[in-house]
């Protein structure tokens, strides 16, 4: 069958009322999540995981998505109207948008910050739709040891790329490899690290350590944040968020390479958006006549970085399912929750689940024509919500987390270890370490374990199956030369730094 | 605390749990002639982390990187406000039940966050709590029908 008929049954299930109901409703948290400065996508996801335990695998991942690139449209609307980014993936968006809202033209940046957002995700679903087929196909050749090689390469490149301290990125993912071993071990059957504790034989769930890590961690870490806002709202009226088609033609070639900017990065594990929005937010200005006007209300300083942004999310989804793979904080995130539903992403989900994921790339085209006019509708509402006091907002979001967590095994341990990870994140988070390779090594480090050890099995202990296959033996090498050559690089420009220093 | 203080003592606490996860792998066997056992995984993580940490802190101390910022008191006294309050609730569940204790464990929490004691910000909050607490009964006990431990009147 061929892409474009598989993408129109998709989009028939799509449409469906349970799937559209579920993307309506994961688009309008997502808005929210987007527009509140306490919550992230990671951590409105991360949240909202256990609400999906017992749906439809399709219904809850295409709620769950909405959720992401919802918060992408989200965080633009209070970027541009009050100047506080809802995340970090909307801190560029500022730059031009709160300027251009000062000047009364917010609603000329609004309706940017939305078709640009269009657009940018009408580009990279369409990518998607024609390349992950592709690469799925490529990659159903992987046998265990490549499986496993592309795994190790993942890992290092989330832990190079995703932190600024890569001694701690390796610090954090040994953390999450041994959190992850915790329990019996399923070959040997021995208990590991358990402490006498019946609890933890299962080990910990790692819906328990996504909701403690990234959902209470950032709420933790919100409660020191202090939103400043002022008094005075920009005011704008309904026509101007209206499509201007003028700003659209002058913008079309920064949205363009926006969007491709974002997709791109989007799909390398480890960078995820906010370094997309500043790439494409430099490539605006270097394609702008006027570059020097940047940051005073430029139009394009804002479809930019809100046409990457959203890029980045239907991006991050590509490595996800055809390789298993995440690329992004969120994107783990949304790997634990496929994990908990049973699906286990890679090659073999377009293979063996061929109507979830069409019918999920088909939600995802819904979901981004159905953002145009919900974000447009919202936007009051949207900017109303960076006003709501934490007072209100973390009683709220700790009661939703503790059902939700309750729901998942009905044991309050779960609730307390919640917790106990929650304030262990906060203080990681504080002492700059990432928490993405943490969550990475809790749930890939078993599966990396599983194939390792099931394939050395079957090689009676021999490393040959790794060695003999030169696929595998390439990742790996990859892999050790992203770890290898910026500690290289690094020493290099310290010597050069040193010379010039010394140099009359 | 500043940070730099909290990264130190990160760095510290982090060499202690890495070569507990080390010695505790050890223990489990990390090699057999049919290679990896169950404490080869655990071992490589507790190396990485027992390892990495005495690198993190040299560097700390030696200040090539300085995290910037600090732990304010007030801070530290809110998350441990909220550890307590969660602590608490879950030690009542028991006797309690969940939705029982749930509207005044909401006020402490809030609490926690702001601390406001006049009377009609109480009030409203209290009342906001209720409300809320009688939403999480419906959507999770009747909706979702959650085995949920219930209290002395049946909920």
């Amino acid at each position: 069958m061929s892409t474009l008929q598989l993408l129109f049954d998709g989009l028939a299930q799509a449409a469906n009322l349970p799937n559209f109901l579920a993307t309506m409703v994961g688009v309008l948290i997502g808005l929210a999540v987007g527009a509140l400065p306490a919550l992230g996508p990671s951590a409105g996801v991360a949240i909202l995981l256990p609400a999906i335990v017992n749906l439809n695998p399709t219904v809850a991942i295409a709620g769950l998505a909405g959720v992401y690139y919802g918060a992408m449209y989200g965080g633009g609307v209070t970027s541009i109207l009050i100047g506080v980014p809802g995340d970090s993936a909307s801190m560029m968006t500022c730059l031009d948008g709160y300027p251009l809202a000062k000047r009364g033209e917010a609603g000329r940046a609004l309706g940017m910050t939305v078709y640009s957002s269009f657009f940018g995700g009408l580009i990279a679903l369409v990518l998607m739709t024609f390349l992950s087929r592709e690469i799925a196909s490529q990659a159903l050749a992987f046998g265990t040891a490549e499986m496993a090689a592309l795994m190790v390469l993942g890992l290092c490149m989330v832990t190079v790329l995703g932190g600024e301290n890569r001694y701690k990125g390796f610090a954090s993912l040994g953390l999450g490899l041994w959190i992850g071993s915790i329990g019996i071990d399923p070959i040997d059957g021995n208990a590991r690290y358990t402490l006498g504790s019946m609890e933890l034989l299962d080990g910990i769930d790692f819906i328990v350590v996504i909701i403690g890590l990234y959902g209470l961690a950032q709420m933790l870490e919100a409660l020191a944040e202090t939103v400043e806002v002022g008094d005075k709202r920009p005011t704008y009226s309904f026509n101007s968020l209206l499509p201007n088609f003028g700003d659209i033609l002058l913008s079309k070639w920064v949205i363009l390479v926006s969007s491709l900017i974002g997709f791109f990065v989007g799909c390398i594990p480890g960078t995820g958006a906010t370094a997309a929005t500043i790439f494409s937010y430099a490539a605006a200005k270097r394609m702008s006549k006027t570059p020097e006007k940047f940051g005073t209300g430029m139009i394009e300083g804002v479809a930019g970085p809100e046409a990457a942004n959203n890029a980045t999310s239907y991006a991050a989804m590509i490595p996800l399912f055809t390789l298993g793979i995440p690329s992004s904080a969120t994107s783990a995130v949304m790997l634990g929750g496929l994990m908990m539903l049973g699906l286990q992403p890679g090659p073999l989900l377009f293979r063996d689940h061929p109507d979830f994921i069409w019918t999920l790339i088909g939600t995802f085209y819904i979901g981004n024509v159905v953002l145009v006019f919900l974000t447009i509708a919202l936007v009051p509402a949207l900017a109303a919500l960076v006003f709501v006091r934490m007072a209100i907002l973390f009683p709220v979001v700790v009661g939703i987390v503790m059902f939700g967590v309750f729901s998942l095994e009905s044991q309050m341990f779960d609730i307390a270890m919640s917790i106990v990870l929650g304030v262990f994140g906060y203080l990681l988070s504080k002492a700059k370490y990432p928490l993405l390779p943490v969550l990475l090594g809790v749930i890939l480090g078993p599966y990396l374990e599983q194939n390792i050890r099931r394939s050395m099995i079957a090689s009676a202990g021999s490393l040959d199956i790794y060695t003999h296959s030169p696929l595998a033996m390439t990742i790996l090498i990859v892999a050790a030369l992203i770890v290898i050559l910026p500690v290289v690089f690094a020493k290099i420009k310290a010597n050069k730094r040193a010379v010039e220093t010394l140099a009359p | 605390m500043s940070n730099r203080s909290l990264d130190l003592a990160m760095a510290v606490f982090l060499f202690f749990l890495g070569i507990a996860i080390t010695l505790g792998a050890v223990g489990l066997g990390v090699w057999s002639p049919i290679g990896p056992t169950s404490g080869t995984f655990p071992m490589a993580g507790g190396l990485l982390l027992g390892v990495l940490s005495v690198v993190n802190f040299v560097r700390a101390l030696r200040q090539f990187e300085v995290v910037p910022g600090r732990l304010r008191g007030r801070d530290a006294l809110s998350i441990a406000g909220v550890v307590v309050v969660v602590a608490v609730y879950l030690a009542v569940v028991d006797s309690l039940g969940m939705f029982l204790p749930l509207p005044f464990f909401l006020v402490l929490l809030s609490l926690c966050v702001t601390w406001r004691t006049d009377a009609k910000y109480l009030l409203s909050l209290f009342a906001g709590s209720v409300v809320f607490s009688v939403g999480c009964y419906f959507v999770f006990k009747v909706f979702l029908r959650m085995l949920i431990a219930p209290g002395p009147f049946g909920f």
